[in-house]
């Protein structure tokens, strides 16, 4: 042990004072800085946005005067899925998924207004996040440091030296581990700020100190493995050049070509419906639904039925009503239909994705990452759920108000020139019936629990990086 | 020349293995990115024809249902269309009926070469719904691809060429001389009657000729597999291939260059995979952040209340609006569509408030597009920044002329939405002067309401958009090259440079001071 905290200090002191290590450490531990600043920035402006929408919207729906309910049906409602202080850390799929939706009736919709619509085309090429720096910025700053760890003392004849005093090889690469760890754990101290931030934060949810322990041990998971790894490789290198392309083909492979690769054979093993024509073939189905007309001369010709009555002014209900209520709900069968597989094949596809994690711990790391910052596709895909179901309830309230209440007693003229016909116009009363939107968003344990692929492969990656230094032998 | 010819003879037989190796990995690249982005391209073109075959469909049903009420309101019978009495007086005869149920839309054609790039296709509605009110497009079809696929990046040969290709080429390149000096030959090889320039073409010979050869692979792999669309292609595949060997020949010649600084071969490896890492991520997420920084665009759901409101103020607006008022927003929308100039409906008519309410909202355009200018002109300035910061990197020049040069990027999107408005005006001038003129639309008119057909957006504006990406990158493969070949000619005459007995007498004396 003590030769081991020996090997450490001399390899930690040896990189504080080496020029490379303090001028490439200082320029990634500013990026990362920087990634953390601008993703706190990205996030509170967010927020503000979405507290300020989700306040006007209540106050629009309310105050919006007396009209027809499927026209204040239509008017509809913009729900915002509220941020994690955490996606400052590690905004996931975020700006490709939106944070809006529209709810009005007859539509199911996908979020509107994704944020990267509004960034250049540059960011096609990589985000500057805390989290996009920690998965590919230090693992490179690491893989600098240690490619030559080993096999440069032996190229320097010091191995040799080293061992002939009877240390393990092992212990001169767990040496080497802790003394690269020490000064690379002194600038992550640079994200301190922002987990301070995302526990204490007023906005900040329940869990959320959780999430950030949670996040810490799987990034020094990952890191570990990586730093071991480098050293294991760097100890069976023929020579540091040989250990230095082997890591750097690693570290492309893993980080820049495993996921679109990962992503694409997911996406020929479960193929999603190209956007038009997921869109054609819901309007197929609708066209082929019958239409208003004849449903609405089905439904007159039923109640005139079941009611006994000749004239439609006669029955108790609104036969326009009552087909809003069931045109409605064949429209959200159609609906279902479309969006259940689509949202499920994004949901099998996320999950294939994650197995390659077993290919590549950055995939691994970046599941995991997303889904304790709440930025996952899973959380993007509970939100949408969660208010396409408050969309139907909203809808169907209204629509059965007018089934119960479009009465020729309770109709009002328009106001509108050329529109002799009358039309039952309520107000605030009916528009507190439907409640505001609440979402929680799922617990710590369901964004852990629903990764367990990403966890098991990111262990098997710790564990496998730990066996290729502690079997080091005779080879190093 | 002789010798010459055996050196590179020589440097062939050295290099062919990983040459090879590396022509195979980016034939193989080429040719899944390319089937992919093809496979990708044609299912979209097949969609929009599904798409829009979708809606004739749906549109050739409501004139079944305007020939019924036509043949009912002559004293016949709508059967075999059971009609129901209400639309007699609101159904496919009445103009307003047939802007809101009859689905016309604008679709996005599939880019040229929609094949090699993905580009922004799967960030931008790729449908619109014109409007009879406002001349704002109403998006009907977003994107839905998974988020996460996107996230990831679709692995194009656009997304190839930027990553890849740098990648293969430094794999030949990190050893030129350097390989030479760490096996401790380079003074044996620079005793042979060579000139420093020559040695230097001889190294440099094969992973140049390898640059050249991937570019072929690439123009081979596309005639193969991809179908193009429209008249531009073929000088846009030109453009593609030029930016390629511009970009794949400027990492020749850094590597050129980073060799000739006479560091071993690891330094070397090291130095050019940094640059790669800087070239192909850090300054482009940095000059995003920087833009974003200089220029923040406001956030959507801001964007949207703010929408709200001013809707909501529009259409108070109108309700409040005096006789006189009415009738001065309506001469002036007279006097801007000429299709209206005969339209003078009675003011007690459902046409003349449809009027007045167009004529209102295109009064109030001026304020709608100030709103969206709210988000535009920051994401504009940000362009323009990031358009002047690109220069810091090739990766990002490669990216952005290879994006335009293929359609897949934002200029085409512009061009299909100018195409789009300028449809939206004839589509409107179509049935304004129905809807305000109280006029009903007679079956046999379906067929007159305009269709959307876009003109693609000609080569040369796209050139415009690629030829000064590909000047820097070629500017920059030049000045590389030269700055390696003036390394080279001084290595002449200091041939301790090349030989590495400068670093290794510097080391000497710092032990010798320590």
């Amino acid at each position: 042990m003590n030769v081991r905290r020996r090997i450490a200090r001399a390899e930690a002191v040896d990189l504080v004072r080496s020029g490379r290590f303090r001028l490439s450490a200082a320029a990634i531990f500013v990026l990362l800085a920087s990634g953390a600043i601008a993703g706190a920035w990205r996030h509170a402006d967010g927020a503000r946005g979405t507290a300020r929408l989700a306040e006007g919207e209540r106050e629009r729906w309310l105050g919006q005067g007396n009209k027809t309910p499927h026209g204040a049906a239509h008017y509809g409602v913009f729900v915002a899925r509220p941020a994690r202080v955490l996606a400052a850390f590690d905004e996931g799929v975020a700006p490709y998924a939106g944070t809006v939706v529209h709810l009005e009736p007859h539509e199911q919709r996908l979020f509107r207004f994704r944020p990267a619509e509004d960034m250049t085309w540059v960011r096609r090429l990589g985000a500057l996040t805390a989290a996009a720096a920690l998965q590919h910025l230090v693992p490179f700053l690491i893989l600098f440091l240690a490619y030559g760890a080993v096999a440069g003392e032996r190229e320097r004849g010091t191995l040799a030296l080293l061992l002939s005093c009877g240390v393990h090889p092992r212990d001169v690469a767990l040496g080497k581990a802790a003394g690269l760890a020490l000064p690379l754990a002194g600038g992550l101290l640079v994200l301190a700020p922002l987990g301070a931030y995302a526990v204490l934060a007023p906005n900040g949810q329940a869990g959320d100190a959780g999430r950030v322990a949670l996040l810490a041990a799987a990034y020094l998971a990952f890191l570990a493995t990586w730093t071991l790894l480098c050293l294991a490789v760097s100890a069976r290198s023929r020579s540091s050049r040989a250990a230095l392309l082997a890591l750097l083909a690693h570290w492309a492979g893993w980080t820049v070509a495993a996921p679109p690769v990962a992503m694409e054979v997911a996406e020929a093993a479960s193929p999603a419906p190209d956007p038009l024509a997921f869109r054609a073939g819901i309007d197929k189905d609708r066209y082929g639904m019958v239409t208003w007309y004849e449903r609405l001369a089905a439904i007159e010709k039923r109640l005139l039925a079941e009611h006994g009555k000749e004239r439609l002014d006669d029955l108790p209900v609104s036969a326009q009503g009552v087909g809003l209520v069931e045109e409605e709900a064949d429209q959200d069968r159609i609906m279902s239909r479309h969006f259940d597989a689509l949202l499920a094949t994004h949901e099998r596809q996320s999950r294939l994705f994650e197995w390659a994690g077993f290919f590549s711990p950055v995939i691994a790391l970046q599941s995991l990452s997303a889904s304790l910052a709440g930025t996952h596709l899973l959380d993007q895909v509970d939100f949408l759920r969660a208010s396409e179901t408050y969309r139907r309830e909203f809808v169907q309230i209204l629509n059965r108000d007018t089934a119960l209440n479009d009465l020729p007693q309770n109709r009002t003229d328009l106001g509108i020139p050329g529109i002799s016909e009358k039309y039952y116009q309520p107000g605030r009363e009916l528009w507190e019936k439907v409640p505001p939107l609440r979402y929680a968003g799922p617990s710590t344990a369901t964004a852990v629990g629903r990764h367990v692929p990403a966890v098991l492969a990111l262990g098997v990656w710790l564990a496998g990086a730990a066996a290729a230094v502690l079997t080091l032998r005779g080879q190093a | 020349v002789r010798r010459l010819f055996v050196l590179l003879r020589h440097q062939w037989r050295l290099q062919r293995g990983t040459a090879l190796v590396a022509l195979a990995l980016w034939t193989l690249a080429a040719l899944v990115a390319v089937s992919l982005g093809e496979a990708r391209a044609r299912r979209h073109a097949a969609s929009a024809r599904q798409f829009v075959a979708g809606d004739e469909g749906q549109i050739a049903h409501y004139r079944r249902r305007a020939e019924a009420i036509e043949r009912v309101r002559a004293g016949g019978s709508a059967e075999p269309v059971r009609l129901h009495p209400n639309e007699l007086d609101w159904g496919p005869t009445q103009p307003l009926y047939v802007a809101a149920w009859v689905p016309m839309k604008v679709v996005v054609p599939p880019a040229p070469l929609a094949a090699l790039a993905q580009g922004e296709a799967e960030l931008r509605p790729l449908a619109y719904r014109v409007s009879l009110f406002g001349p704002e497009l109403v998006p009907v079809v977003e994107p839905a691809a998974n988020p996460l696929a996107v996230t990831v990046g679709r692995f194009d040969l656009a997304l190839a060429t930027v990553w890849l290709l740098p990648v293969l080429v430094i794999a030949l390149c990190y050893g030129l001389s350097a390989a030479d000096r760490d096996a401790g030959i380079l003074p044996l090889v620079l005793s042979q009657p060579l000139s420093p320039r020559a040695l230097l073409a001889a190294r440099l010979a094969i992973p140049i000729l390898w640059v050249v050869a991937a570019v072929g692979v690439v123009a081979v792999v596309t005639a193969a597999v991809v179908r193009p669309e429209g008249s531009s292609w073929s000088g846009r595949l030109a453009a593609w291939l030029a930016t390629s060997l511009a970009y794949g020949l400027l990492w020749v010649a850094l590597g050129a260059a980073v060799d000739g600084r006479g560091r071993p071969a690891a330094w070397n490896a090291l130095v050019l995979a940094g640059a790669w890492l800087l070239s192909t991520w850090v300054l482009p997420a940095a000059m995003q952040t920087v833009a974003a920084a200089a220029h923040p665009v406001p956030s959507r759901a801001v964007w949207a209340e703010d929408l709200r409101v001013f809707q909501d103020a529009r259409e108070k607006g109108q309700d409040a609006l005096t006789a006189q008022a009415k009738e001065a927003l309506v001469n002036q929308l007279r006097r801007q569509e000429p299709s209206l100039a005969a339209t003078r409906p009675a003011a007690d008519t459902l046409g003349y408030y449809y009027f007045t309410r167009a004529a209102h909202e295109v009064a109030q355009e001026p304020q709608r597009r100030r709103l969206d200018d709210r988000m535009a002109a920051p994401l504009r300035r940000q362009e323009a920044l990031v358009s002047a910061l690109r220069f810091l990197s090739p990766s990002a020049l490669a990216l952005g002329a290879l994006t335009d040069a293929a359609g897949a990027g934002r200029g085409r999107y512009e061009h299909f939405l100018a195409e789009a408005g300028r449809y939206d005006a004839r589509y409107k001038a179509f049935l304004w002067p129905r809807t305000f003129g109280n006029a009903l639309i007679a079956s046999r008119e379906f067929d007159l309401i305009p269709r959307f057909a876009m003109s693609e957006e000609p080569f040369r504006a796209a050139w415009g958009r690629v030829r000064a990406p590909l000047a820097a990158l070629v500017s920059l493969s030049v000045a590389l090259f030269t700055f390696a070949f003036a390394a080279g000619v001084t290595a002449r005459g200091r041939p301790r440079v090349l030989t590495g007995e400068r670093p290794a007498l510097r080391r000497a004396r710092g032990t010798l001071r320590a």
